[in-house]
């Protein structure tokens, strides 16, 4: 913690020197400075732009189709064979290789990471901002929305959204997305809360801008940082619980390549020894998950500097 | 085959030194025989319950009129003998003395009938029970040959003509023909002697959350979901070889496991004393160095079965297609690790009537990809198969997944647990659903005749709907038939109508298996199957 704190004042004191010069730069410029400055945050960075890049070109670096089982033209010796030079991770019982549906997997968890945050994104804001914008009896019954879901245990929730319908990829990232919101509706709900008392949207409304202008012209642009910085945090938690869904059978259905799947096969022969089954996909989610943290942690840091004073 | 051959000699060579040792080891009263349930059963009355599942929790509480030996002989059970006249229409069951009914249930809770001694009269009144159409006992129709059973069922009659007691002791059974497999059929687990005086205090319905019978042990208690517990029943009729009251267990508590992998982990922990051996801890299973391992083939039959009055099953050429689309012998190498024999028809191995001769379904996709197109799907096509929540049925379908990939088809995976799987599948709702099914009788009638013909569609076990006048004919024939060589000729042609039409995609043929704390004693694996197991002379050397 101390480093961290270090590095992060000598990256205030460096700013505050570099505010004297005349030239002026934009809250992003700024932000993007911080950031690089901060270790961890690059790592995290790194490991989803590594993962971003597997998933993209997936087919281009993974050895080996990702559903193809080698036991019906291989036999045998392609069962459940342990990492070795021809399959880096090992491979599963019907002799797919490991490593293949691990880097496929990265597809299926980013893509629940993105589009998860897209649902909650539009569901998030535009209640925040109505919320903070028009305050008194929406607000009251948008914050008391806001509060029923957060009350509600998450994947318990998603669970019974989930089980309405057979099992799909869209219907995963849209109830990830629908119980996710709360917490993007509250950031921006304070932010629109102060934001709307300044001058300049005084000056708007002073012009005859209409309401939807002033909220999407001149306070959500305020407001974005912060929402990133959530969102960020959020993507992480999502994965996660894609692959606990997956797990327990409902999310991503087989042969599909998804990590939360490949570890509930694996587990059923962790007892007879063969653990790289499950424990390379429970190591990509881990570092996925990871990432996304330490990004979101740093992009907090390098967006909000009034947390350090 | 051969490997089999020498299992079988194996497990009778265990079987005999076991039984050298129980001999020279007075048996100890006392314990709780732990053990695992796959599955909520979906019924405790024997009258309605039609799986495996319920029969197990079944066989310990209710008893039969005749019963089975480990090595599936008929063997006396509640009647002590009987005798068969009249060119095998007519039999006559001399029942044991001294049987009681459950005098208590449900903590110590008396029952309706008090523990009274059955007599012929309550045979009589649980057969009527049984077949009367208001009942509508999912299983009545296997014993349809019982004389007027048409009768009573229709409502013509208002009781069973064919089922009377002769004295108090003398029960009589007529059939309208000579059916060769009726004794085998009463052994089945829906035969049972039931209470009257209980039945009509619960109620049909709700009868079975309180089940009574005769059996060794009592019923306690049925968590949903959880556990179902059960007692000693203190006042059973059987004893030992040396007079000692039995069952030596003080009760019997089955937890419901739906978990393969946490089924075998509590058994290793110790919090159950038998376990299903799955796939991936079948090595460790076999070295013995976990317990009494025991392998034994199973009569029965594991298939996924077409929905034919369902799009696209149809289609006989798509139905075909799917069984030239498998590899059954790599599947049961590699992903079953050889438990099991691939299936060419849907007789098992060691049942009267089996075709080792039969012409199946070889392992050939381009064929498959012919009559497919020839079907109208030359891109292939989509289909779901639905199975119940269990990692066996998982694993061999993600596996068949790819096979059928090769051929153009897609198949998606929906689970569902065994309840609504059943119920689905029984309504008809279901075009393409994994299914097994093990002799209840061992007679290809239970198979053919009941799996297949066109009055069993439904809950009575046509799952396909399969609907087939040449072979309704030639398995009634069957049916009707004295000499067991033209049956046997009989059901070879109608079994080969049913590989040609294919309405199943057949798999494998089951071998079970059971792995049993070191402690127990006086286990046997019996040849129907783990589930039919009773746990009388069960005994625990802790």
């Amino acid at each position: 913690m101390s480093k961290q704190e270090m590095v992060l004042s000598s990256a205030v004191a460096k700013q505050y020197n570099a505010e004297k010069e005349p030239k002026g730069r934009s809250l992003w410029a700024d932000g993007w400075r911080r950031l690089r400055k901060n270790r961890l945050a690059m790592l995290g960075l790194f490991i989803i732009v590594f993962m971003t890049f597997l998933a993209i070109f997936a087919p281009y670096v993974a050895p080996y189709d990702p559903i193809e089982q080698l036991i019906w033209t291989k036999g045998r010796a392609a069962k459940l064979a342990s990492p070795s030079r021809e399959h880096w991770f090992g491979t599963d019982l019907y002799g797919r290789d490991i490593l293949s549906r691990v880097i496929y997997g990265t597809r299926i968890s980013l893509t629940i990471a993105v589009a998860a945050s897209v649902v909650s994104l539009v569901i998030g804001v535009s209640l925040g901002a109505v919320a903070g914008y028009y305050g008194g009896k929406v607000d009251d019954f948008i914050s008391w929305l806001t509060n029923v879901i957060y009350a509600f245990p998450f994947l318990l929730f998603v669970l019974s959204i989930v089980a309405f319908r057979p099992a799909s990829l869209t219907l995963v990232y849209i109830a990830i997305g629908f119980v996710s919101w709360p917490s993007i509706a509250r950031v921006v709900r304070g932010q629109v809360l102060s934001i709307k008392e300044t001058e300049f949207v005084e000056a708007a409304r002073a012009v005859g801008a209409s309401d939807f202008e002033i909220i999407f012209r001149h306070i959500l642009p305020n407001v974005i940082a912060p929402v990133i910085v959530q969102v960020t945090l959020g993507m992480g938690s999502m994965i996660m619980t894609e692959a606990s869904l997956t797990f327990l059978g409902f999310g991503t259905q087989p042969p599909t390549p998804s990590w939360g799947y490949m570890i509930n096969q694996g587990r059923e022969y962790l007892l007879s020894g063969q653990w790289w089954w499950s424990v390379f996909p429970g190591l990509a989610i881990s570092l996925t998950v990871l990432g996304f943290n330490l990004l979101g942690d740093g992009l907090r840091d390098a967006l909000d500097p009034r947390l350090n004073k | 085959m051969r490997r089999h051959i020498v299992l079988v000699l194996a497990v009778a060579l265990a079987l005999a030194l076991m039984g050298g040792v129980a001999v020279a080891e007075q048996p100890k009263y006392g314990g709780i025989w732990k053990d695992a349930l796959g599955a909520n059963p979906p019924h405790l009355d024997p009258v309605f319950a039609t799986d495996t599942t319920s029969a197990e929790v079944g066989y310990q509480i209710f008893e039969t009129l005749v019963g089975l030996d480990p090595d599936g002989n008929v063997v006396p059970l509640l009647a002590e003998s009987w005798e068969v006249h009249d060119g095998g229409t007519r039999f006559v069951f001399n029942l044991r003395k001294g049987v009681h009914f459950h005098a208590t249930t449900e903590g110590g809770t008396p029952t309706a009938n008090g523990g009274r001694e059955v007599t012929a009269h309550d045979w009589v009144w649980t057969f009527n029970y049984i077949c009367s159409p208001e009942t509508n006992s999912p299983r009545a129709y296997f014993v349809d040959m019982i004389k007027g059973y048409e009768e009573y069922q229709s409502g013509k009659a208002d009781r069973l003509a064919g089922v009377t007691a002769l004295d108090d002791y003398t029960l009589q059974i007529e059939t309208s023909y000579p059916f060769a497999p009726f004794i085998q059929v009463l052994t089945y687990n829906t035969f049972v002697v039931l209470p009257k005086e209980d039945i009509e205090k619960w109620g049909t319905a709700d009868f079975n959350f309180h089940p009574v019978g005769t059996g060794p042990f009592k019923f306690e208690q049925w968590l949903q979901d959880e556990k179902i517990v059960l007692s000693r029943n203190e006042n059973y009729w059987m004893k030992d070889e040396y007079g000692n009251q039995l069952p030596y267990l003080d009760g019997i508590e089955y937890r419901i496991i739906v978990d393969y992998t946490i089924e075998y982990t509590e058994y290793k922990l110790g919090n159950i004393y038998q376990s299903y051996v799955d796939t991936p801890y079948y090595e460790e299973a076999k070295s013995g160095a976990v317990g009494q391992f025991f392998e034994r083939p199973q009569m029965g039959t594991y298939y996924y079965g077409f929905n034919v009055e369902l799009e696209p099953f149809t289609d006989k050429r798509v139905r075909q297609a799917f069984n030239y689309a498998i590899d059954r012998e790599t599947l049961i190498d590699i992903v079953l690790e050889g438990r099991a024999s691939p299936a060419k028809g849907v007789l098992p191995p060691g049942m009267f009537g089996y075709n080792p001769d039969l012409e199946g379904y070889e392992y050939n996709p381009e064929k498959a990809k012919q009559l497919l197109a020839e079907a109208g799907y030359p891109n292939g096509l989509e289909v779901t198969l639905q199975y119940n929540t269990n990692l066996g049925h998982k694993r061999l379908a993600e596996a068949l997944q790819a096979q059928f990939a090769q051929i153009g088809v897609k198949l998606n995976l929906r689970n569902v647990d065994w309840g609504v799987h059943l119920d689905t599948v029984e309504r008809g709702e279901v075009p393409f659903f994994r299914m097994g099914w093990v002799v209840d009788y061992p007679d290809p009638d239970n198979f053919l005749y009941v799996l297949l013909h066109s009055d069993n569609i439904g809950p009575q076990g046509n799952y396909s709907r399969f609907n087939n006048p040449d072979f309704d004919a030639l398995t009634e024939g069957a049916r009707l038939e004295g000499d067991p060589e033209v049956r046997r000729h009989l059901y070879q042609l109608a079994e080969k109508i049913v590989v040609e039409e294919a309405p199943w995609l057949f798999i494998y043929h089951y071998v079970d298996h059971s792995l049993v704390k070191d402690f127990v004693r006086g286990y046997q694996l019996p040849a129907f199957g783990q589930y039919t197991n009773k746990f009388t002379k069960v005994w625990l050397d802790l």
